[in-house]
């Protein structure tokens, strides 16, 4: 069967999840608004065809630029069968997009998520009713457990049947403007309801604005003079908020009948919990106090302990087995030297921090899908808004943590253009789990009594340094414009072990998948620059092209006192990726890990090596950062300043840690 | 003879990675969504960030 179907609903419902059990594919999942800014495309079971991810909407007519995928979804895909998912609790709330497809054809399946919730709530829907007042299946499921995923599977085979749309009287005066415009559109091509067309246009969709661009003039005068009308009659009313107000109290009707409270209102535990997680003043220290945590247990607690299992496995067994493979095929010195010290060298170096890179995944997994970092946005709402901003903007950046493309791509779902734009700005200085195989070198060798707590104030540095740049930007080239922020929290929930699996491997499984590519390529390029010079090849490691490169740049770097090639060449690979300057350093110092830590001792004090990863932390942005922040921008401009803020802030706040702490004493 | 061998892949192998690293990031995700044809205006960006909108003029 060849069939596309398409999964649309709110926010929130668990469309990625339903996504997921009716796919078997695995997509991110993230227990808070705004997870699918994309779509994703996935082959359904029982080879049923395809099913389509969109974003979450709350109506069709979009706000942010995420929402307007739905709109050009439907407009261009006007028969596709729509699977319509809706959290059971906020029933009400969730059938303004139902009611909304319904009108466009009934080749729709209700999907009522989330029943366990919602009669945890002493909510509960009687779906036969409500599938015969809408005339289309209703099916309840937990997409989470994936229960009642069978019946979805054969609701969608008896999809095709019905198509009649449903026709909501909307008074005689929009009834006219409707018809008017519906004649305009008669000679509009395809199976595109031109009743649906034109509702939408007067409720003021501007994708479908868009589409009937053509006619614009003629329908534009119609909407207009309908519009005058109905103020004429019923008041200051714009047509938008009339034709919502008819849905409305068609809603209401429905729910009045389906719906069956049996529990008195109560403070509920999420409530109860919010009470203190999102308390204005025990808010920011729990936060605080969570991410210490999550140190611990990825540095302290288990994050070493295994790496250094894993580093005894890869220098004691792993290298030394290449060497005796090595001496049996009697391969040249050449390549003997690029596959030890390039290659098991480079790569081996950043594969050590694997564990730290699960650990620190799993953790922002658990808080994500325990409902908990939707509260940090509520939490940074008032930090947020003082600079200028809102809550929703830290959505993106909290997601910049695990990697900085997505975060990037995840300010779509944020409304207002220059927040989104100075949110993208904003996203490189969140320090992305790349960086995490650095500050664990770093740490390790010196400060190993503190290590939690300088990974956080890393982490805290960079989100300060985000949020001055954000208040520079609102205070001074976007000033005019003002922000709002709606942010639907989530119920808390106890996190899914399997979901907590998923998105760990998921994410995890992209560092060792970039550790056998380009860190690879990177790290024999760079073993190529130290083992190649002026003087030919086989040169000492100071004569080196890598050397002379890093010459160059060192001096820059001598006034934050790590003014070595060394250091300046881990720099400038970095650009390629973050985790490429461990590779790099490794190599350079052409030692095992073990050994390059007391190595690094020699070149680096506890002062400077802090502030080395304080300027790996705001330096420059890795390379798919600076492509995606392009192209999200469309501006060369936005992104070269993104750059140069980035160096800029590196090297200021470097220069003033050293200073401090020289001032201070500590070495 | 090994060695050259040897040294062909790693080498023809790093440069092949490196390469396909600099073209995805270049292309960025859209390049690989089967749907990009449904964004507003292009697939890469939904807004079209220039200076006239942002500075609201």
């Amino acid at each position: 069967m060849n069939a596309t179907f398409a999964l649309i609903g709110n926010p929130n419902t668990g469309k990625t999840s339903l996504f997921n059990a009716l796919t078997g594919s695995y997509q991110y999942v993230g227990n808070w608004s705004g997870v699918t800014v994309e779509k994703k495309v996935g082959t359904l079971h029982h080879n049923m065809g395809t099913l389509v991810d969109l974003p979450g909407i709350y109506t069709m007519n979009p706000i942010s630029a995420d929402e307007a995928v739905v709109s050009n979804y439907l407009l261009e895909e006007p028969t596709t069968p729509v699977l319509n998912i809706i959290d059971t609790s906020q029933l009400k709330r969730n059938l303004h997009v139902t009611i909304q497809l319904l009108e466009r054809n009934r080749n729709v399946l209700l999907c009522l998520n989330m029943i366990d919730v919602a009669n945890e709530r002493g909510i509960y829907v009687d779906n036969n009713r409500l599938s015969s007042l809408l005339n289309i299946d209703v099916t309840p499921i937990i997409a989470r457990k994936e229960q009642g995923i069978d019946n979805i599977f054969h609701g969608l085979n008896q999809l095709h049947k019905s198509t009649t749309p449903l026709v909501l009287y909307y008074g005689s005066i929009v009834e006219k403007g409707i018809t008017s415009i519906e004649k305009k559109l008669s000679d509009l091509n395809g199976d595109i309801n031109t009743r649906w067309l034109a509702i939408q246009y007067l409720q003021g969709n501007r994708q479908i604005e868009n589409k009937l661009s053509s006619s614009n003039c003629e329908i534009a005068k119609i909407r207009d003079d309908t519009e005058k009308q109905l103020q004429f009659k019923e008041g200051n009313i714009t047509l938008a908020y009339h034709i919502m107000n008819v849905r409305e109290t068609f809603i209401q009707s429905i729910v009045d009948q389906v719906i069956t409270i049996k529990k008195e209102p109560k403070v509920f535990m999420s409530e109860k919990i919010d009470q203190i997680v999102t308390n204005k003043f025990l808010g920011i220290p729990i936060f605080l106090f969570l991410m210490y945590m999550i140190f611990m247990v990825t540095f302290n607690w288990i994050g070493f302990p295994l790496s250094d299992l894993l580093d005894v496995f890869l220098t004691d067994m792993v290298a030394v087995w290449f060497e005796n493979v090595l001496a049996i095929l009697q391969v040249n010195p050449f390549i003997e030297s690029v596959i030890l010290e390039g290659i098991i060298g480079g790569v081996g170096g950043v594969l050590v921090f694997t564990p730290q890179i699960f650990i620190l995944f799993f953790c922002l997994s658990l808080l994500e899908d325990s409902g908990y970092m939707a509260r940090i946005t509520v939490v940074m709402d008032r930090f947020m808004q003082a600079m200028g901003l809102n809550g929703k903007a830290f959505i993106p950046l909290i997601i910049g943590f695990g990697c900085n493309v997505p975060g990037i791509m995840a300010a779509r779902s944020i409304e207002q253009e220059r927040d989104r734009l100075i949110t993208m700005v904003m996203l490189p200085f969140m320090s992305c789990s790349a960086r995490l195989p650095v500050y664990a070198l770093f740490i390790s060798v010196f400060f190993k009594e503190n290590q939690a707590l300088i990974a956080l104030s890393l982490y805290v540095l960079g989100i300060v340094i985000a949020l001055l740049l954000a208040k520079i930007l609102t205070s001074t080239t976007f000033k005019k414009e003002k922000s709002l922020f709606i942010m639907e929290l989530p119920p808390y929930r106890m996190p899914q072990w399997r979901t907590l699996w998923r998105a760990t491997w998921e994410k995890g499984k992209g560092f060792i998948r970039k550790a056998g590519t380009f860190i690879f390529g990177g790290s024999v390029i760079i073993w190529l620059l130290t083992y190649m010079g002026p003087g030919g090849i086989d040169v000492p490691m100071d004569e080196s092209y890598l050397a002379q490169i890093g010459a160059y740049i060192a001096p820059f770097l001598a006034p934050l006192g790590f003014g070595t090639w060394q250091a300046a060449s881990s720099l400038l690979t970095g650009f390629l990726a973050k985790e490429v300057v461990v590779s790099t350093m490794s190599i350079i110092y052409a030692a095992p890990e073990v050994q390059m830590q007391g190595l690094l001792a020699e070149y680096f004090s506890p002062l400077t090596a802090y502030g080395f990863m304080t300027f790996i932390l705001l330096y420059v942005p890795c390379l798919a950062t600076v492509a995606v922040m392009k192209q999200e921008t469309h501006s060369i401009k936005w992104t070269m300043f993104a750059i140069l803020y980035g160096l800029v802030m590196a090297y200021i706040v470097t220069f003033l840690i050293i200073q401090c702490g020289r001032i201070l004493g500590i070495a | 003879m090994i060695s050259w061998v040897i040294g062909i892949v790693i080498f023809g192998y790093a440069a092949w990675t490196l390469i396909q690293h600099a073209r995805k990031s270049y292309k960025g995700k859209c390049a690989a969504c089967e749907l990009r044809k449904y964004c507003e205006e292009d697939c890469e960006s939904p807004n079209n960030y220039n200076d006239k909108n942002l500075l609201g003029k």
